[in-house]
């Protein structure tokens, strides 16, 4: 189905290529999963298995990518889309009208499908997924989770032999997620649809597919599936049974930094917080865990003050920030949002933390704080140069520079590999050494267990769960736990 | 009967509002401009609203508010004819100075009620039909066009949403965005987000098939005409618009629209058949009635017009007229309901 020969591209003005000597076959009803570092060619090899390389981005490109039988040199990409669909990222970014149904009708209408035949493609593919009840609902309706699953429906109206998936699930919660692969799996194996799917969360992915393959500095490797796991152990893609072993005491918790007493939050008529009760101290690093919509987004934002409790108190560092500005809060509280890039905007490095620093009236290490966060050499470099990884280095940098005493961190693992997920712990736990007190709202398990000495869980606004890690840690207690499916559910089946 | 607001189909709701705009764009009748005013306020609140189109409607609420009061104000100050002064101002002030009259003050009501049964008709408009429902409508030579708008309409709150963020970003490092000095630190994420996304969208719709060329499909001699052909006319139109014949240049323009969305063939974009649902036929119906009757009676003498110079009269009103601007409450009678979303 798919069959690459010695492909080689560069992208333009780059000095080393992207993709070298690529040799790899993609069989029909075949599970491919590919594996790599951020940077390391994942996506590009999947752009040049749907065309989108070389017809949309230029560059340098040798060797031979045949796709259902078609050269892709001389076939654009619009003309594999009925052999081989594409789901990207993020839903946002792919979604083009306004209602599920329409979205299926758009990739059919493009395809040249009759206007009497699309009502029952969609129904067939609806029904193929199990997204009957979201076929007429509106796009802006529906959760991060549900617009993926249109997308991926989109992709799959035309009736394709294969789907490429570039991270799909790499800004969902772990229910939605495994909702994403379960619908793969579903069509990898009653329709034989092959599948190549890049992805940083692979643990529970491993047994669901029949090919590995890595991505290392543009070289592909295929793995067969007894080595598959220590190959990404080696090379740092998923956590060692060291990893998941380790506990991390944090520094004996120091004086409170933040209270929070009754504090209750309602967009509207929707509640989002209810009657949230917590105190941070120096030194402690928190995870805030919990699914979707549960009010982590919004308590970090409560810390930060970009947002006002209905009722209730917060105490930080002793003064009720309430009513105070944001701008008066940052001199305490750092926080460094979901899409950390928003907030790049300067033309160097250096110059992206120096605005911090400027706009509190702080002095600091510059210089110090970047290679802390492992940027060193990068001073003069452009933000938006750096990969995605390096830019929520950047973005962390960014805000501690200023020594905040709080420091609140978003979902900041998403789309980054085990090894950068890791030197973040790392560092959050040097921070919490340094008397910074730490709170990230995550969705991910391992990364909560590499930094985190607390845990506090929140379900539909409320505090279900507060304990030390080190309780959660217990042999017993982590065997109950892990048996729930962080990504992508192993126990599917 | 209950339905939704999407039950009732966007080219009855289209009716609707040309029913409800056409005597407000063409008299200054109080009594029937009064009447329109009330039926449009009265659908208006008669349907449930989607989230966030009240702020809309609050919007338009206040805009037609605030140029009711301008228009009063403006015509009773400088309009300083008719036959019932009330108060002078010295003559010596710059055009608010001479007689204030009755005249004006009736005139500048009519104004006021004829603008903002516009807006409100606008604002109900706005709030009950999606404007991808309506996108969707559009001829088949303007379909592409209309992919690019449903594109440009999902980008809008998106983009909206990026610009509150990076405003609450920036403020958490600490930054008071003041001038220009600050725009920068807005601008420059808000940019390079946009055109990301941009990008992302364009290969997501490259990977989708748009723009894929059908079986059999070929570029024929017509075909290969209409692009230049399109560009010609647009140039045309140039002149006729630097010498003020809009409507004219309007017609070259939309001509010229119309061959370049052939250029490609159409897209079974409209894929949905949707029969007539009885509340469009409701909506369609009484609203085409409206227009029709207002058409007769004042085809037959009975004039809409009205003036209140040189002499303050008290306006004619037909029963009949007024029956049929009543027709426009047909939406609150037959489709009020709850909303799909």
């Amino acid at each position: 189905m798919i069959d690459i020969r010695h492909l080689h591209f560069r992208y333009p003005e780059a000095a080393t290529d992207a993709l070298v000597d690529v040799n790899l076959k993609v069989d029909a009803g075949q599970f491919a999963l590919l594996a790599g570092q951020s940077g390391s060619g994942k996506s590009t090899l999947l752009r040049c298995m749907n065309g989108l390389i070389p017809h949309f981005h230029g560059g340098f490109f040798s060797g031979k990518v045949i796709v259902d039988g078609r050269n892709t040199i001389q076939t654009a990409p619009r003309d594999l889309a009925s052999s081989v669909g594409t789901v990207f990222q993020d839903p946002e970014a792919q979604l083009v009208t306004d209602t599920a149904e329409d979205e299926m009708a758009f990739s059919l209408a493009n395809l040249g499908h009759s206007r009497s035949a699309i009502p029952g493609r969609i129904a067939t593919v609806c029904a193929g997924l199990g997204i009957e009840h979201l076929r007429t609902r509106r796009i802006s309706s529906l959760s991060g989770g549900e617009r993926q699953l249109v997308a991926l429906a989109a992709a799959l109206a035309p009736g394709p032999d294969g789907l490429l998936l570039d991270e799909p699930t790499s800004q969902l919660d772990p229910s939605n997620a495994a909702t994403i692969i379960e619908a793969l799996k579903r069509q990898n194996r009653q329709r034989g649809v092959y599948v190549v799917l890049a992805e940083h969360r692979l643990e529970r992915l491993l047994e669901n597919s029949d090919t590995l393959y890595v991505a290392s500095d543009g070289h592909i490797s295929g793995c067969e599936s007894r080595e598959a796991r220590l190959a990404l152990v080696r090379q740092g893609l998923i956590p060692s049974e060291h990893d998941r072993l380790a506990l991390f005491e944090s520094p004996a918790a120091g004086d409170e930094i933040a209270t929070l007493a009754g504090v209750s939050f309602s967009y509207g008529r929707h509640q989002v917080l209810r009657d949230i009760d917590m105190v941070v101290r120096e030194g402690e690093t928190i995870a805030l865990l919990g699914p979707n919509g549960s009010g982590k987004t919004t308590l970090l934002k409560h810390l930060i003050g970009l947002l006002r409790p209905d009722t209730g108190v917060m105490v930080i560092d002793e003064i009720d920030q309430v009513n105070k500005p944001v701008q008066r809060i940052a001199r305490t509280v750092g926080y460094v949002p979901q899409q950390a890039t928003l907030m790049l905007h300067q033309e160097t490095v250096a110059k992206e933390l120096l605005f911090t620093l400027d706009s509190l009236g702080r002095d600091g290490s510059i210089r110090e704080e970047i290679e802390r966060v492992g940027l060193g050499g990068f001073e003069d470099r452009h933000p938006l140069d750096l990969s995605g990884g390096e830019r929520q280095r950047l973005a962390v940098a960014a805000v501690t520079v200023a020594g905040p005493r709080l420091l609140l961190l978003d979902e900041p693992t998403r789309g980054l590999p085990w090894s950068m997920k890791r030197d973040l712990a790392r560092m959050l736990r040097a921070k919490a050494g340094q008397g910074c007190a730490v709170i990230v709202a995550t969705h991910d398990e391992d990364f909560a267990r590499a930094f985190a000495s607390r845990r506090i869980v929140l379900s539909d606004g409320s505090i279900v769960e507060d304990e030390p890690c080190a309780a959660v840690n217990q042999p017993e207690v982590r065997k109950n736990r892990d048996d729930t499916p962080l990504l992508t559910g192993s126990n599917l089946d | 009967m209950m339905a939704s607001n999407r039950a009732i189909d966007p080219a009855a709701w289209l009716l609707w509002f040309l029913a409800a705009g056409a005597i407000p764009l063409t008299s200054r009748q109080p009594l029937y401009l009064a009447l329109i005013l009330l039926a449009v306020v009265f659908v208006h609140l008669a349907f449930p609203h989607r989230e966030g189109h009240g702020r809309s409607w609050r919007l338009f609420a206040y805009i037609g508010s605030s140029v009711a009061v301008l228009s009063i104000g403006f015509n009773v100050l400088t309009v300083h004819s008719g036959d019932r002064p009330f108060a002078e101002l010295p003559g010596g002030l710059p055009i608010i100075g001479g007689q204030l009259t009755y005249n004006a003050l009736v005139y500048g009501v009519a104004s006021a009620l004829a603008i903002s049964s516009l807006l409100f008709a606008a604002a109900t408009f706005n709030t009950a039909v999606r404007h991808a429902d309506l996108i969707r409508r559009l001829p088949r030579p303007f379909q592409r066009l209309g992919v690019a708008g449903a594109i440009a309409l999902n980008f809008v709150p998106q983009t909206m949403q990026a610009g509150r963020d990076i405003y609450d970003t920036q403020r958490t490092r600490g930054r008071t965005m003041r001038g220009v000095r600050d725009a920068r630190a807005f601008v420059v994420p808000l940019l390079g987000n946009g055109l990301e996304r941009a990008f992302q969208m364009s290969e997501a719709m490259e990977t989708r098939g748009y723009g894929s060329r059908r079986p059999g499909e070929r570029d024929g001699q017509l075909r290969r005409l209409q692009m230049p052909v399109a560009v010609a006319l647009i140039i045309l139109a140039l002149p006729l618009v630097a010498t003020g014949r809009l409507l004219p240049a309007l017609v070259i323009v939309m001509t010229a629209l119309m061959l370049l969305g052939g250029v490609r063939p159409a897209l079974p974009w409209r894929w949905r058949i949707d029969g007539w649902s009885r509340p469009t036929i409701g909506v369609a119906i009484p609203s085409c009635m409206s227009l029709a009757v207002v058409a007769w009676r004042t085809a037959t003498g009975h004039s809409i017009a009205y003036s209140p110079f040189p002499r303050l009269v008290w306006p004619d009103f037909d029963l009949v007229i007024g029956l049929a601007i009543c027709l426009l409450l047909a939406p609150a009678i037959v489709a009020p309901g709850v909303d799909d979303d």
